[in-house]
Formats: structure tokens, C-alpha cells, sequence
């Protein structure tokens, strides 16, 4: 990871109406992938859509590649370097893929016609729809909606790729090749992504930050971060008394987070089992949705 | 023999890009010059595979490029830039449903208008059309790909300018026509030409602060109402206007009447004056 700040948040808030979305949040991002973990509600779309110019905090300072997006001038220059995928991508659905993607690349000022259609031949083929570059997005699924998203944020090879839940709705192999282009990415660039699944954070992210309630609550690598449950994970046959989280194993024995239960062994910690310790019963609720 | 073909000559020649008067010049010279036809037979199979593999790239880039929608024919015909066509064939009030919207708008406007006698029904409706057509543009409601589009490095002020200026003319042109076609074709029949304009550029300036929706709507609103409060039998019963029959109740309408047109021309001038003093802003929006 480059020490070189590419992303700069400082003491950044931002609320809706009554409900704080973000509460101080301080971060510096370099070359490499970050990811935001943290349950539904805990203010990572929020954070990225701030990261991606499309929403501006209510007080705190963001510098993107030196950039300050409060002015007209700074967005400019960051949109001229950023791809973002936000939470729920809305499509034209009239248009073909290539046509929605090329629409997006005029709109990236792509302006000689045989380049531009070139780069989205390029971003198709690179998130693997080159075969249905014609079909319409309407007749798409959702899946292959979500790639559309990918691909049209991979335009002009983005120094700053922002990515929310990028991987909702990809099945196993379309999640691997996902892994695959964003490890590619990231080798020199700096790539962002939220996700609520920890299983995307340790395949590829060599940082990440739990976030709940608008606050950064662990940053660091994702190792260190399974290192914060270390003594506190049990197997047993009991959840006991002591525990914060408990649930029932495939083994039919119980997996305890917090005080041992009696007759307990204690168990590795990963990493889903820190961010349940750090996020707690809502980061719990979430899990199980997902699974 | 004194010269030869370079390389570059003799591949510009195969690959069929050589101008008129290089081919003419090389052609003789290579039916007597036997080591420049030796370099033509080394060239040829580079040139043809790479002129193949261009002719292939430019097959393939026109079966895969977007068929371009009506207005975007059409601007290209203007001569206006490729992308630039692209992006107000997209504008939802630039659409064939749209323009067929507006056409049968001002058809039943003028049919209306012949019914009762006067131009009073064309005048009302024919403004609100362009504050429609700049509202449906600009709507983050009707941009399904707003939150991607809208991060993207073109300038929302240069696409609202473009986008405004071709509704404008759109619109205009059509609403021209129709007024040719009101019965007596009088003077009242041009009236609605800078009530249109003040409306229109009035939701731009407005909508660089609040959502063009909105905006539509509350100007709609109040422009019915202004229209019903100085001319019609409403006007008549508050004493706006004459209750005579014989009076020309249009022409001494404040709106329509020489006041009222110079009034509405100084909000059009003001409307754009906000939008340029505001241009920033409008990026500025699409974040907010």
C-alpha cells in the first residue's frame, strides 16, 4: 500500500434530516483496495457517494488526487479521473448494453466516436458481457445489470474506482472475475469498495474499515482485524451466560463470541467473527440475511 | 533509372490511400523500374493484412454503433458533432413520443382556438410546452442513470445549455407552425413567442435551485392563472377587461398587450442573466 494519501477525509459529517449518517469520519486511502464493512445503515454508501462527488458532506474536508470537491474546478478533475458504481444502479432500459455504455463514455467526454466505441468494447469484454453487448438492458439480469455498472465505472482506466456492493447479485465465477479486474485495477490505482460480506473483504482487500453508526470503527489490514477477536471466539456446547453472539454450527456445536461458556475450546478468529465483535447485533441481523 | 518508391509510398499505394498524383506518378515508373517492383511484392501482404484488418474494424464499430434516433439524425445533418448528437437524442423531450406530444398539444390548441373564435386557448397552452420540454430534460425524476451520469466529467451547465437550446428550438418551431394555421392569423397569433421564452428560461434559472419538476408546475400554475385573471370571463368578472363582446379582450390583456409583452421580454433577459450569474450552481445541484 502506498503511503502517499490518494484519498484524504477529515472530520467529515453528514446527516438526513434527523438521522446522522456520518459522524467524524478520518481516513486516508492510498494505491490498493479498501473495504468498507458494515451493515446496512452504518454510513458507507454515504461515505462513497461523498468519495464519488455525487453527494457533498455537511462540514469536514475530502481531498481526492489533490482535489477539493466542494469546488466546480475540483469535481471536474476528479470525475475526469473516477469510475463509481453506486448501491442501486438505475439503467435506461430502452438502451442495448453498448448503447448505455457509450452514452456513458460521451458523458466521460470519450468524444472521437471509433476510440469510444473501442474502450466500451474493451470494459464489455473486460467484465465478460461482450456476447450480449446488443441485448437490451431491460432483458438483462440482474447480475449481468450489475456488470453493465462495472464496466461503464471502468471507462478511461479510472485512477479512482469507487464500488458499492459491487458484488451483489454476481454468482461465484462472475465473482471471481470481478476479483480478478479489480486486483488488476488496484496494482496502481486506488479502488473503494462497501460491502456487508466479509468473505469479499479477505479475497481482496489489503485494507479495511469497519463502519457503524457513521464512525470508523477498526482500520486496518483485514489479518489484524481477525486478530481483534483473538481470545474472545469459543466453540461449546452452550452459548453461556458471557456471550455477545452466539449461533448454532453446521456441527450442531455453538460458535461464542465473548466470555467463555463452560467446557469451551477456544477457536481461531477470522475476520467475520471480529466484525461481528465490532459491529454487534446489527452486523448479526445482516449475516444472516445474506447467507 | 534516378529514383526509387520509399517504402511508405508503395504501402500508401497498396493500402489504396495514395492521392491522385502520387499513384499516377508511381504507376509508369513501376512498369520500368524493376527493383521498385520487387519492394511492391515485400509490401504488399503487410499492407493488405493491415488494410483487411481495418476494413474488418471499421465493419465491426458500425454494426456495433447505436442506430441514432430522429433528433439525432437530424442534428447530424446540422452538422452538429457525433456525441454532441448523441447526448440530445437521449433528452427524454427530445423523443418522437414526445414531439408527437407536442404536436398533438398544439393541434387540439389551434382546433380549440377556431371553435370559440380567437387565439385565447393557443396563447394559454403554447408557453407551457417548452417549460414541459426543459423540465422532462433536466428531472433527475426521468434520469434513471442519474447517480452514474451525473459523476461523470461533462459539465451539467454545458449540458443544460445544449439540451435547453435544442428543446427551445424544437418546440418553438413547432408551435411557429401552428400559429400559421389560427384562424385570421392576426398579430395575437405572435404573442406567445416571448410569454414562451420568459416561461422557459425562467425554469432553467429556477431549476439551478430546485427541482425542475417543481418548478414546471408552479409556473404552469401561475401562468393559467395570470391568463385567466386578464383575459376570459373570469377577467371580465373581476373587471380586468370589458364586458363588451365587440372588446378585443386578448390585445388589452396585460399580458398580450404592449406592456405585458415588453414586461415578459425583461424577464426572459433577466431569467437568462440568473442562469449564466448561476452556472456554477447547476453543477453544484447535482450534488446537493
Amino acid at each position: 500500500m502506498s503511503i502517499e494519501s490518494i484519498v484524504s477525509v477529515r472530520d467529515v459529517r453528514r446527516s438526513f434530516g434527523r438521522t446522522v449518517a456520518l459522524d467524524g469520519i478520518d481516513l486516508d486511502l492510498g494505491t490498493g483496495v479498501t473495504g468498507f464493512l458494515g451493515p446496512n445503515g452504518a454510513g458507507k454508501t454515504t461515505l462513497l457517494r461523498i468519495l464519488a462527488t455525487a453527494l457533498a458532506p455537511d462540514s469536514g474536508t475530502v481531498r481526492i488526487l489533490g482535489h477539493d470537491p466542494a469546488t466546480a474546478d475540483g469535481r471536474y478533475e476528479i470525475r475526469c479521473t473516477l469510475g463509481y458504481v453506486p448501491q442501486e444502479p438505475g439503467f435506461h432500459t430502452r438502451f442495448t448494453t453498448f448503447e448505455f455504455v457509450d452514452y456513458i463514455a460521451i458523458l466521460k467526454e470519450l468524444t472521437d466516436r471509433r476510440q469510444r466505441h473501442d474502450e466500451v468494447r474493451r470494459v464489455l469484454d473486460q467484465v465478460g458481457l461482450g456476447t450480449v453487448m446488443h441485448k437490451r438492458i431491460g432483458k438483462l439480469s440482474g447480475g449481468m445489470r450489475r456488470r453493465v455498472a462495472i464496466a461503464q465505472a471502468l471507462l478511461g482506466h479510472p485512477q479512482l474506482l469507487v464500488l458499492d456492493e459491487p458484488t451483489a447479485g454476481l454468482d461465484p465465477e462472475q465473482r471471481l472475475r470481478f476479483r480478478e479486474v479489480v486486483g488488476t485495477v488496484a496494482e496502481h490505482h486506488t479502488v473503494v469498495l462497501a460491502t456487508h460480506q466479509t468473505e469479499d473483504v479477505s479475497a481482496m482487500c489489503g485494507r479495511v474499515a469497519v463502519i457503524d453508526e457513521g464512525r470508523v470503527l477498526y482500520d486496518g489490514t483485514p489479518a489484524d482485524l481477525a486478530a481483534v477477536a483473538a481470545g474472545k471466539v469459543w466453540l461449546a456446547d452452550h452459548p453461556g451466560d458471557g456471550a455477545r453472539l452466539s449461533w448454532r454450527t453446521a456441527s450442531g456445536r455453538y460458535r461464542v463470541i465473548g466470555d467463555a461458556p463452560d467446557r469451551a475450546e477456544p477457536a481461531e478468529p477470522t475476520i467475520e467473527d471480529a466484525y461481528l465483535l465490532l459491529a454487534g447485533e446489527r452486523a448479526m441481523g445482516e449475516e444472516a440475511s445474506a447467507a | 533509372m534516378t529514383w526509387h518508391a520509399s517504402t511508405e509510398t508503395l504501402e500508401r499505394y497498396v493500402g489504396g490511400i495514395a492521392s491522385p498524383a502520387e499513384a499516377a506518378s508511381l504507376e509508369p515508373h513501376l512498369l520500368d523500374c524493376h527493383q521498385c517492383r520487387e519492394s511492391l511484392v515485400f509490401v504488399m501482404p503487410r499492407a493488405t493484412e493491415e488494410r483487411s484488418a481495418a476494413i474488418l474494424a471499421g465493419i465491426v464499430d458500425t454494426v456495433d454503433a447505436p442506430s441514432p434516433t430522429f433528433i439525432e439524425r437530424i442534428a447530424r445533418r446540422l452538422g452538429v458533432a457525433d456525441h454532441v448528437a448523441r447526448l440530445l437524442g437521449v433528452t427524454p423531450s427530445l423523443r418522437v413520443s414526445w414531439l408527437a406530444g407536442i404536436v398533438v398539444s398544439l393541434t387540439f390548441a389551434v382546433v380549440a382556438s377556431d371553435v370559440r373564435g380567437g387565439v385565447g386557448t393557443f396563447l394559454i397552452v403554447a408557453p407551457l410546452l417548452p417549460v414541459a420540454g426543459v423540465a422532462a430534460a433536466f428531472s433527475r425524476r426521468v434520469d434513471a442513470s442519474a447517480e452514474m451520469s451525473t459523476v461523470a466529467s461533462t459539465r451539467a451547465s454545458w449540458l443544460l445549455l445544449i439540451r435547453t437550446i435544442a428543446v427551445l428550438a424544437t418546440t418553438l418551431v413547432f408551435t411557429g407552425v401552428a400559429a400559421l394555421l389560427l384562424p385570421g392569423n392576426e398579430w395575437e397569433a405572435a404573442a406567445w413567442l416571448l410569454p414562451s421564452l420568459a416561461l422557459s428560461t425562467s425554469a432553467v434559472a429556477l431549476s439551478t435551485r430546485i427541482e425542475p419538476m417543481i418548478v414546471a408546475a408552479a409556473l404552469a400554475g401561475a401562468w393559467v392563472c395570470a391568463c385567466a385573471a386578464t383575459f376570459g370571463p373570469i377577467a371580465r368578472r373581476i373587471g380586468a377587461i370589458g364586458s363588451s363582446s365587440a372588446d378585443d379582450p386578448i390585445g388589452r390583456s396585460l399580458l398580450f398587450g404592449p406592456t405585458g409583452q415588453i414586461v415578459l421580454g425583461l424577464v426572459a433577459a433577466a431569467a437568462i442573466t440568473i442562469t449564466v450569474l448561476q452556472r456554477e450552481s447547476i453543477d453544484i445541484r447535482s450534488i446537493a
